[in-house]
C-alpha cells in the first residue's frame, strides 16, 4: 500500500486500537504491523503528534517484564476526531469504490 | 552499534526538540527495540527493522514539520478542520481571536504604565529645575492620585478590550455566516448570491456605530477617572490680629477634598466641627460662608476656586503653600508663601493686591 494513503489514515487506526482499552506503544505497533505493513517507526512519532495535540493523554503503569510501560489513552477530543475520521473514511471509502466499479464496468 | 549507542545517537541527533522531548523519544524507541528483541532479533536485525538514525530522525522531523503546519493559521481553515463541527471551528476561531485580545489589553495597559513613568519623571524633572507644572499636584505631590491615572488607564484598556471583543465577536459571527452560506450555494439561487456581503456589510455599519458609542464610553471613563481633585491637607490658619479673636476662634481648616468635607477646628479645645462640602461640584463656596456656617460673619470675596486659579495666573502652585490669615475685623487677606521670588501681582485689582502678602 502507498506509504503516504497509510499515513493518512494511521491516526484513525491508532485512536481506534486504544477507543475501548489503553495500550503500550509496542502493543499498538504489534496490533496495527498484524493488519498493515508499515515500518515500526512511524508509529511512535504519531503517537507524540496525538498526545501533542491533546488527542491522547499518557501515565505509566508497572509491568512484570520490566521497566513501566508508557500507556495511551484517547482523551474526548480524540474521541470526537475518531468519530469524524470514521465519518469521512466510510465516505470516502464508498466514493472510491462506486468510482472503481464503475470504471470496472465501463471497460 | 549496540543498543545504547543507537539509542543516544538518536537522541542526540533530534535538536529540533526540546530535552524532555528527547527523552521522550528515547523511551519509546527503547520500548520497541526491546519489544523488537524480545522477538528473537539481535541489534542488526531490530536496527535494521526500526531503521537507521538518519531514517528515525527524519521521521520525527516531518512529524513535528506536519504538526507545525496544521497548527498554523493558515492550515486551520484547511484539512484539518475539515474533520471538526461548526462548532469545534466557532470554539477555535474564538480561542485564536480571544488570545490575540489578552495579548492586545496587556499591550495598552502596559502602554499606559509607560506613559505614566514618563509623565512622572518629565514632572519630576522640571519641578526639579524650578517649574511647577500643572500636573505636579496629581503626579507629584499626591500618590493617590498618580494611582487614580495607573486605575483609569487600566478602565480604559479594559473598555477598549471589550470594543475590540465586540467588534471580533462580530466578524466570527459574519465569517460564520458567510460560511455557512457559501456551502449552501449551490441551494441558493443566484441572485442571493450576493447575500453574505450585504449581511457583511449591515454588520460592519453596526460595528461602527458601537465603535464610536464604546469609545465615547471609553473616553468619558478616563475624562471622570482623570478629573482634577482638589489636594487633601491641612490649611493653617495664621491670626494676624488676634484683638478680636475669642477663646473660640477657628484655628484650622482642614480641607479634606478627596471626602468633600471641610472641617474647622477649634482653638480652644481643638474639637472639629465638620462641614460637608461639595468641593468639586460647588467649589464656589466662599469663605464668608463658611465662616457663616460656623456662625461667625467674616468678609471675604475670594473663593476657593478662585484662589486656585488666581494662584495658578502667577505661576505658582497656591495650594500646598497657602496660608489663610484670618482677621475677624474686616476682609480675609489672601497670604502666599512662595518659592518664586518674582511673583506678578500687578494684574490683580488693588483690592487683591491689598488682600495679598507674600513671603
Amino acid at each position: 500500500m502507498n506509504a503516504q494513503l497509510k499515513k493518512g489514515i494511521l491516526d484513525m487506526l491508532v485512536l481506534a486500537q486504544i477507543d475501548s482499552v489503553d495500550r503500550y506503544g509496542f502493543e499498538l505497533v504489534e496490533r496495527i504491523s498484524r493488519h498493515v505493513e508499515i515500518a515500526e517507526r512511524t508509529i511512535y512519532p504519531l503517537l507524540k503528534r496525538l498526545r501533542d495535540d491533546k488527542l491522547v493523554t499518557t501515565y505509566l503503569r508497572e509491568s512484570d517484564q520490566g521497566a513501566p510501560r508508557k500507556y495511551y489513552r484517547i482523551t474526548k477530543a480524540g474521541r470526537r476526531y475518531l468519530e469524524d475520521a470514521r465519518v469521512a473514511w466510510g465516505e470516502i471509502r464508498d466514493g472510491v469504490d462506486a468510482l472503481l466499479e464503475d470504471n470496472d464496468e465501463q471497460e | 552499534m549496540n543498543r545504547s549507542e543507537y539509542l543516544d545517537r538518536i537522541e542526540r541527533e533530534l535538536r529540533f526538540l526540546n530535552a524532555e522531548e528527547r527523552r521522550d523519544v528515547r523511551e519509546d524507541l527503547a520500548e520497541l527495540y526491546d519489544g523488537l528483541l524480545e522477538r528473537g532479533l539481535d541489534d542488526d536485525g531490530v536496527q535494521g527493522r526500526i531503521g537507521s538514525v538518519r531514517e528515525v530522525v527524519n521521521e520525527y522531523r516531518i512529524s513535528e514539520q506536519l504538526d507545525r503546519t496544521e497548527r498554523s493559521p493558515s492550515a486551520a481553515s484547511g484539512a484539518r478542520l475539515g474533520w471538526m463541527t461548526l462548532t469545534g471551528r466557532l470554539a477555535r476561531g474564538f480561542g485564536v481571536q480571544l488570545f490575540g485580545l489578552v495579548w492586545f489589553g496587556l499591550a495598552i495597559l502596559m502602554l499606559g504604565v509607560f506613559l505614566t513613568i514618563v509623565a512622572a519623571v518629565v514632572v519630576a524633572v522640571m519641578t526639579a529645575f524650578g517649574y511647577e507644572p500643572f500636573v505636579a499636584t496629581f503626579a507629584v505631590s499626591d500618590a493617590s492620585v498618580t494611582t487614580g491615572v495607573l486605575v483609569s488607564v487600566s478602565i480604559a484598556s479594559l473598555a477598549l478590550s471589550a470594543l475590540l471583543a465586540l467588534r471580533l465577536l462580530m466578524r466570527v459571527i459574519a465569517a460564520q455566516v458567510r460560511r455557512r452560506l457559501r456551502s449552501d450555494r449551490h441551494t441558493i439561487p443566484r441572485q442571493d448570491a450576493h447575500q453574505p456581503g450585504r449581511f457583511s456589510v449591515w454588520l460592519n455599519r453596526w460595528a461602527a456605530v458601537l465603535h464610536v458609542f464604546a469609545g465615547a464610553f471609553a473616553l468619558a471613563i478616563v475624562a471622570a477617572a482623570t478629573y482634577p481633585v482638589l489636594p487633601s491637607g491641612e490649611f493653617p490658619v495664621v491670626v494676624e490680629r488676634t484683638v478680636t479673636l475669642d477663646s473660640s476662634a477657628i484655628s484650622r481648616i482642614v480641607v479634606d477634598a478627596t471626602r468633600n468635607r471641610v472641617s474647622l477646628v477649634s482653638n480652644a479645645d481643638s474639637s472639629t466641627r465638620e462641614v460637608t462640602a461639595n468641593l468639586r461640584a460647588e467649589m464656589e463656596l466662599t469663605f464668608a460662608q463658611l465662616f457663616a456656617l460656623e456662625g461667625r460673619v467674616a468678609e471675604g470675596s475670594a473663593t476657593i476656586r478662585s484662589l486656585y486659579q488666581e494662584g495658578l495666573s502667577w505661576g505658582i502652585n497656591p495650594f500646598p503653600e497657602l496660608v489663610v490669615v484670618i482677621p475677624v475685623d474686616v476682609v480675609v487677606p489672601i497670604h502666599i508663601q512662595a518659592r518664586e521670588s518674582h511673583i506678578d501681582v500687578s494684574g490683580l485689582s488693588p483690592d487683591h493686591q491689598r488682600l495679598v502678602t507674600i513671603e
